[in-house]
């Protein structure tokens, strides 16, 4: 898998220094605020980078886990293991707590705009998949209904298919599937998480492009909200027009892996996982049909 | 939620990193044959750290302006520690009326973007927090997370909150004017 060397300019050994003398001299205030001061954006911006929540979910999280911190570094062991990283695991538990003891909560910043007034799946509808894909992301509550759609897929593709749709689909995977590639392939399921880890280092830069084209459609939305709200038609009209390029943009980035990078991960020639592919995606607008007519 | 006896945070971070030794790594990818909670969180931190490195680029930069710790001391208010990013404390220079009195040796000063504010030393161990240009300004004082002070669209070009105990206090100051209040001004203060 690969490990990231440094994030957010955190030096690993340096936050583990400050941890290991907070701990020996008594929950010393003065590393405790050291601490702090090179962990600080890494909190604040999890809620953000991983689930796309608002800056005031953000804040608000970042002052739940302030008044835990101790709590957290108290239970932290000094390892191999990047502090960074066991924080990570850490955060993603406690932000499900955070989201649970404030329900109702807007969780995200694009949901107001995105899954009520923008339709940013394809408008052919022909790319089914990443309209569920984006909601996935913006609605944790979304998760048994996109399982349940990818369990009716899968029902309809033998087992080399469904090897090449969950691998096409990467950002669907979910533990049954690791666990059926690592049947399929007869590798362990370290060898599956590192491979599919690969593919997507491949496509950092669409990730890159679709996630900034988002972050320029919520700022557009906002600036539309507020010129309707003031009255400035031109400023409105002008909004308007960006947001449609923008949502082309958005559409015409696809964050799937290129076929060289799954067949490298498979064994299979290339040729057999484009012409694979082209029967999944087939198979699944029939499917689509179907279920529009039922 | 369902919890796994085997659940550790550590191990799963050693396994994700490739750390674990050779019986661990057997042992513990038995497990996840098995254990969907730990299998789950192994594939949530893989794209949470993948997230994290692709998407950090785009960060939110709205934290506490500042995060100060003082200290009354003799008499006198010390600042320990500031860990703002872009706007810090300053020791008063210039002789300053503050509560009538000329205050420059017990207080500090710090500018933001949306108010100016003073922390300065009140009667015995206690301290106080002055606000400037606060109008169309919705200001909150918190002690420890709880809401001890409020005010909104202050026309009083000084607003003082005086009498502080020590502790834990965050200052949000935001913008009447926008409806959503995306604009806000926070800082963190200890006064020990």
């Amino acid at each position: 898998m690969q490990v990231y060397d440094m994030f957010f300019n955190i030096d690993d050994l340096e936050i583990k220094n400050s941890i290991m003398k907070y701990k020996e001299e008594d929950e010393d205030e003065v590393y405790y605020s050291l601490i702090l001061e090179i962990i600080s954006p890494f909190i604040y911006n999890y809620p953000h980078v991983v689930f796309h929540a608002s800056e005031d979910i953000c804040s608000d999280f970042y002052e739940y886990i302030l008044l835990r911190f101790k709590t957290i570094l108290n239970s932290y062991t000094i390892s191999k293991a990047k502090f960074t990283t066991w924080l990570t695991v850490v955060l993603r538990n406690r932000y499900i707590n955070f989201l649970r003891e404030n329900q109702g909560l807007n969780n995200t910043e694009y949901n107001i705009s995105f899954e009520q007034d923008l339709n940013i799946s394809d408008p052919d509808g022909s790319n089914y998949h990443m309209v569920i894909a984006d909601k996935k992301n913006y609605n944790l509550d979304s998760n048994e209904e996109v399982n349940a759609l990818i369990d009716k897929i899968t029902s309809i593709l033998n087992e080399k298919y469904r090897v090449l749709f969950h691998l096409y689909y990467v950002d669907f995977l979910r533990v049954e599937d690791i666990r059926f590639l690592a049947i399929f392939f007869n590798r362990s399921i370290n060898e599956i998480v590192k491979g599919i880890d690969k593919i997507k280092s491949l496509i950092v830069d669409k990730y890159e492009k679709k996630e900034s084209t988002l972050v320029k459609l919520a700022k557009n939305y906002r600036k539309i909200l507020e010129s309707q709200e003031s009255g400035d038609r031109i400023t409105e009209k002008n909004a308007k027009k960006y947001q449609e390029n923008l949502l082309n943009e958005y559409r015409a980035t696809k964050c799937h892996p290129t076929y060289e990078s799954i067949a490298s991960f498979c064994g299979f020639p290339v040729g057999t996982v484009s012409a694979g592919i082209a029967r999944i995606k087939s198979r699944i607008k029939s499917f689509e049909k179907e279920l529009k007519n039922i | 939620m369902l919890k796994c006896p085997l659940y550790n945070e550590d191990m799963i971070s050693q396994y994700v990193e490739g750390l674990l030794d050779e019986e661990e790594s057997r042992l513990f990818e038995r497990h996840l044959k098995e254990c969907d909670i730990c299998l789950k969180s192994v594939l949530d931190l893989e794209n949470d750290l993948f997230k994290m490195k692709v998407y950090d680029k785009q960060l939110y930069t709205g934290l506490y302006l500042t995060e100060a710790v003082f200290l009354i001391i003799k008499n006198r208010l010390l600042m320990i520690r500031d860990i703002g990013r872009d706007h810090h404390f300053r020791k008063m220079k210039e002789s300053y009326r503050l509560k009538g009195k000329t205050a420059s040796e017990n207080s500090y000063y710090l500018k933001g973007d949306l108010f100016d504010i003073t922390i300065g030393k009140d009667k015995g161990d206690k301290f106080l927090i002055e606000f400037r240009n606060t109008n169309n300004r919705i200001i909150e004082l918190f002690k420890e997370n709880r809401l001890i002070e409020a005010h909104t669209n202050s026309n009083r070009e000084r607003l003082t909150v005086k009498s502080l105990e020590k502790g834990d206090y965050t200052v949000v100051i935001s913008d009447s004017t926008l409806e959503k209040r995306t604009k806000k001004d926070k800082i963190k203060i200890r006064i020990s």
